[in-house]
């Protein structure tokens, strides 16, 4: 039987990747900072998103390695330093986007009322988040996957609730009670928007995924763009409607509890049908199912991409064995450590913010590759200008938002930030290192061989002074 | 005997045991004194009972059908047993029935995960119950 995904399961694939657990765990957030104006965010990161996409589409189409992120850089640049790097963020990414479902997967099961937030004192978010990594874990060791093939149903359910929650929402608030709806507009001339898409730029990354795997697609030159074209916009789409409808029905519960204000405002809209309980359950089991297969995919796809860093040596081999069949155990092992410790210790909304910058990082930098190669007849330059320029803008704004609004968030993104940087580097250039120890040695040696003669006749002069000097006393 | 014959009888006993398990956690706050958090036991009832018999239509299409959201019902199972037991009133046959129907889910979730790992690709097999 053919393996090979069509149109339908490599859009399901994008899609699943994108919404599956993104917007459940980044609505809060960016509902939080930029309120009735949220919607404009998700408008701005998808724009830059699907120019982003359009770049990773135009490179896959004039290069002859057609492998992603990593393959575009060592084809394009030739740097495998660099190409190094950007593998190296794109799975911190992955990590930081692992951590941020964990979070939101604990926090809706909180917000189910069958497990309290504390027990004998202890909060149990990071307990709670810490196991779903652990199952995932688990599942993935004992040779668990979940394919674009095996998730098409289940997107198509995912997505049907979200589209089911944005369309009643929206008839709920105009015509069935003649709510004012806020679009907020008032907001759109600061710099409120583009905050949120920063923020939210990590809800739009799972369509690059179809990159990595494209001898299993049908077609893929023509398969993918088509993919990249219809589920960005349509993640779009869903994104707009429930923020919407969110931040007008649960305005109270974006400020108490922002990463569970979707279930308010399911509740609200259900009311109307005496089921207001029904909704926050509804909501909560599909975000629970939707964060969970998303720890779930996110972890099989990062430990293959490690994989595939082991191999072209962009990786330590500890991390794994690539020759073995599948997925090394060990490199699994490892992602689930580091993903449960960040966590555990992570607010969702630093969390949130690394993964985002990470992808804002990988994104740009592609859309910059792609600009370089405007000269080419199928490339057209404006898509790639404004990925690039829209990416390397979203880093600073975040981090200005981050330094005013929540300093103790700005200085743990930074650190983690400029540590990953740092290891990256060290890694990197291991090679040269010692060599370039080597030259500090000699230098230092030639330099202190010069001062110790300095010194040498330094103290001849004095003796020298000395003894002339007690000649003249004499 | 192929890994298909090996695996498909297991898979609709497994889809079978979890549809039933599904059903019963709907009809019990109906049928039994002392039920709390109806809507929430209705809803991940359905939801259960809508995992297993998914399975079972499935794999009576596709002999090698893979429980890839098998684990939800684990994680659901987790959820009942410790919402029964930290929020509900001990000692109701609600409560009972809500404590021996997750027990059941931890169990089927668990089994699945360990019989499939047999299954999986890096033993030499042709299929993986998750793949």
């Amino acid at each position: 039987m053919s393996e090979q995904f069509g149109l339908k399961e490599s859009v399901s694939m994008a899609l699943g990747g994108m919404i599956g657990g993104g917007i459940y765990a980044v609505l809060g957030v960016v509902a939080k900072v930029a309120m009735y104006a949220t919607w404009v965010g998700f408008v701005a990161a998808g724009v830059v998103a699907i120019c982003a996409g359009y770049s990773y589409v135009k490179l896959n189409e004039i290069g002859d390695t057609h492998g992603g992120s990593v393959s575009f850089v060592q084809e394009f640049v030739g740097n495998s330093t660099l190409a190094g790097m950007v593998g190296w963020s794109l799975l911190f990414g992955y990590v930081g986007s692992m951590a941020m479902y964990a979070f939101a997967f604990a926090e809706f099961t909180i917000g189910f009322n069958m497990i309290p937030a504390e027990a004998m004192g202890v909060s149990l978010r990071p307990i709670i988040s810490i196991s779903a990594v652990a199952l995932f874990v688990l599942l993935n060791v004992a040779g668990a996957r979940v394919t674009g093939s095996a998730e098409n149903v289940l997107v198509a359910a995912k997505v049907g609730i979200l589209v089911a929650f944005g369309i009643w929402g929206l008839l709920y608030l105009v015509p069935v009670t003649s709510q004012s709806v806020s679009l907020g507009f008032g907001r759109l001339s600061g710099i409120t928007p583009l905050v949120a898409a920063a923020i939210s730029f990590v809800a739009f990354q799972g369509w690059q995924l179809l990159f990595y795997d494209q001898e299993s697609i049908e077609d893929p030159l023509e398969t993918i763009p088509r993919a990249v074209y219809i589920s960005i916009p349509a993640a779009v789409a869903i994104y707009i409607m429930v923020a919407v409808v969110t931040t007008n029905l649960a305005p109270e519960a974006i400020q108490q509890h922002p990463h569970v204000a979707l279930g308010d405002a399911a509740s609200e809209m259900l009311g109307y049908f005496g089921i207001a309980s029904l909704g926050f359950v509804i909501v909560s089991l599909s975000a629970l199912f939707s964060t969970g297969s998303a720890i779930n995919a996110t972890l099989f796809s990062s430990a293959h991409f490690a994989k595939g860093l082991i191999s072209s040596d962009l990786l330590p081999d500890h991390f794994g064995d690539a020759d073995g069949d599948g997925v090394p155990e060990k490199t699994i092992l490892i992602l689930g450590v580091v993903t449960a410790v960040f966590t555990a210790v992570g607010s969702l909304s630093a969390i949130t913010s690394f993964a985002s910058l990470a992808f804002i990082v990988v994104f740009g930098a592609m859309s910059v590759i792609a600009f370089r190669h405007r000269d080419h007849e199928s490339v057209n330059p404006v898509p790639p200008a404004i990925g690039a320029v829209g990416a390397f803008a979203f880093a600073p704004i975040m981090f200005w938002n981050l330094y005013h609004r929540d300093p103790g968030t700005f200085w743990m993104v930074l650190v983690v930030a400029a540590v990953v940087i740092g290891v990256e580097v060290l890694y990197f250039e291991r090679d040269h290192l010692p060599d370039e120890l080597q030259g500090v040695t000699e230098e230092l040696e030639t330099d202190l061989s010069k001062l110790e003669k300095d010194v040498e006749s330094l103290a001849e002069n004095l003796r020298v002074d000395t003894s002339n000097g007690s000649e003249t006393d004499r | 005997m192929t890994t298909a014959e090996q695996y498909a009888p297991v898979v609709k006993w497994l889809s079978a045991a979890v549809a039933l398990v599904g059903l019963w956690i709907v009809i019990a706050p109906a049928i039994l004194p002392g039920s709390e958090f109806v809507s929430t036991h209705v809803v991940v009832g359905v939801v259960v009972a809508a995992v297993g018999v998914g399975y079972l239509i499935q794999v009576s299409w596709d002999p090698e059908t893979k429980l890839a959201s098998i684990w939800f019902v684990l994680v659901l199972g987790v959820l009942l047993f410790t919402g029964a037991v930290l929020t509900h009133e001990p000692g109701t046959a609600f409560f009972w029935s809500t404590v021996v129907a997750s027990v059941l889910m931890i169990a089927l979730g668990l089994g699945a995960i360990a019989w499939g790992s047999r299954f999986s690709a890096g033993n030499g097999k042709q299929t993986s119950i998750f793949e």
